[in-house]
């Protein structure tokens, strides 16, 4: 679950290298260059036995090298706030914001290590990763191991033709089942308060 | 708000009370006709629900999750999913008389919790399995059916002066199921198909826990 951000956050990162370069070497050179990202998104959860997928929206904020505050708006109020290596998730509910224990699962400290990697553009350094470029300003992304495979099958990212603009990006758990994120109002390089990745409010 | 909570309140104390009600026959109406109402609490025909469960685990651990879960009433088949928040599916499983795991992430790929799922789902769901024993009124409910699902097991169906219900499993005469239905003021989800907006479940015992299902999503599958 939590490999989710630090992918997303390589997608913004590499996108801005892929308009200068066209290999990963080029993008790596490139990709130190991101300090900060914010954006809004729309997840959509696409499951062959859904006649419609299932949206939510929200906003994430990412600041360099390891600050992360993903928050979805509707249809709960959830925010994931990673600073400092410290990882932290908090619901809304009747009485307010309460944390969530399932942020505190393995998998979510794996993105801690993962995420300095592909900032620095080190994609290829990615010990759960292989990084392609393809046509159409695609990255796809494949997990070396077979046991991460069958957790995630791919990761497929298509770029836009302007510049700091990302379509979509498309997790795929197997051919019936994936999430898709689309992002919009993207602001690069804009000064984000620390605050915003300590405190819920 | 003051009214669910008051609600909640007495649904913890009634959990809390670990002895069967006593029934009371109605002279006006059988076992058969009593059953009816109680059959009433359980959704008819083919039905597809999404809801944003909050779980309290042992230890007071909170998670998250979104279920979406397929009923089948008739053939007594579900197929359930349990994804995170950001639609990573951790748990697929179908019931079709056996349980068969098409994915599951730990920690949630042990039989046990499989076991686990699929006999709450069955038990929120579906009538209960085996002879309506006894069906009449307590002092706390407009109807009450008894249901003797194996030489171990008691299952009643509750139905109260409100018409919300609860649905309460005993194993070796001793309360370990609880499920209450709370309803919103959508007139169609509760009135034209009595689908609840909240289930509140708790499983008592050394690993207890408790659920709470806020329905988003629930449609009729054709």
């Amino acid at each position: 679950m939590t490999r989710y951000f630090p992918i997303i956050i390589l997608l913004f990162a590499s996108y801005l290298c892929v308009g200068w370069a066209d290999s990963l070497v080029g993008i790596q050179d490139k990709a130190g260059e991101i300090k900060s990202v914010t954006a809004n998104f729309t997840q959509e959860k696409h499951l062959n036995i859904l006649l419609k997928p299932l949206i939510s929206k929200g906003i994430f904020y990412y600041q360099a090298p390891q600050s992360l505050r993903w928050e979805y708006i509707s249809p709960f109020q959830s925010i994931l706030l990673i600073h400092n290596g410290d990882v932290k998730r908090y619901i809304k509910g009747k009485g307010g914001f309460v944390r969530d224990s399932s942020a505190e699962l393995q998998s979510m400290q794996v993105v801690m290590q993962q995420i300095t990697l592909w900032l620095g553009g080190h994609f290829n350094d990615n010990p759960d990763f292989n990084a392609v470029l393809e046509p159409d300003r695609k990255i796809v992304l494949r997990p070396k191991e077979k046991s991460f495979a069958a957790i995630i099958q791919r990761i497929e990212l298509v770029l836009s033709d302007q510049p700091g603009i990302i379509e979509t990006v498309r997790i795929f758990e197997n051919n019936k089942s994936y999430t898709k994120f689309t992002f919009n109002d993207v602001r690069l390089n804009q000064p984000i308060k620390e605050a915003l990745f300590q405190k819920i409010r | 708000m003051k009214r669910i909570s008051i609600l909640s309140l007495l649904f913890i104390l009634t959990v809390s009370c670990s002895t069967y009600p006593i029934i009371s026959p109605v002279k006006s109406l059988g076992i058969a006709e009593i059953r009816n109402k109680c059959q009433g609490v359980f959704p008819v025909g083919k039905w597809r629900f999404v809801h944003f469960i909050d779980a309290t685990l042992p230890g007071k651990k909170r998670i998250f999750m979104m279920g979406i879960t397929q009923i089948y009433p008739e053939k007594k088949k579900i197929h359930c999913i349990l994804m995170t928040i950001e639609g990573l599916v951790v748990f697929d499983a179908l019931y079709d008389g056996e349980i068969i795991i098409n994915r599951a992430i730990p920690p949630f790929n042990s039989d046990k919790f499989a076991k686990g799922m699929i006999s709450d789902l069955r038990l929120i769901f579906f009538q209960p399995e085996g002879r309506c024993v006894e069906a009449g009124v307590s002092d706390t409910s407009k109807w009450i059916c008894r249901y003797q699902t194996d030489k171990e097991t008691t299952v009643d169906v509750v139905i109260h002066f409100d018409n919300r219900w609860t649905i309460r499993r005993y194993h070796h005469h001793r309360l370990d199921r609880a499920i209450q239905a709370y309803f919103g003021n959508d007139p169609d989800l509760t009135t034209k198909n009595k689908i609840p907006e909240r289930l509140e479940l708790i499983a008592r015992g050394g690993q207890g826990y408790s659920l709470n299902l806020k329905l988003v999503e629930a449609a009729p599958i054709h």
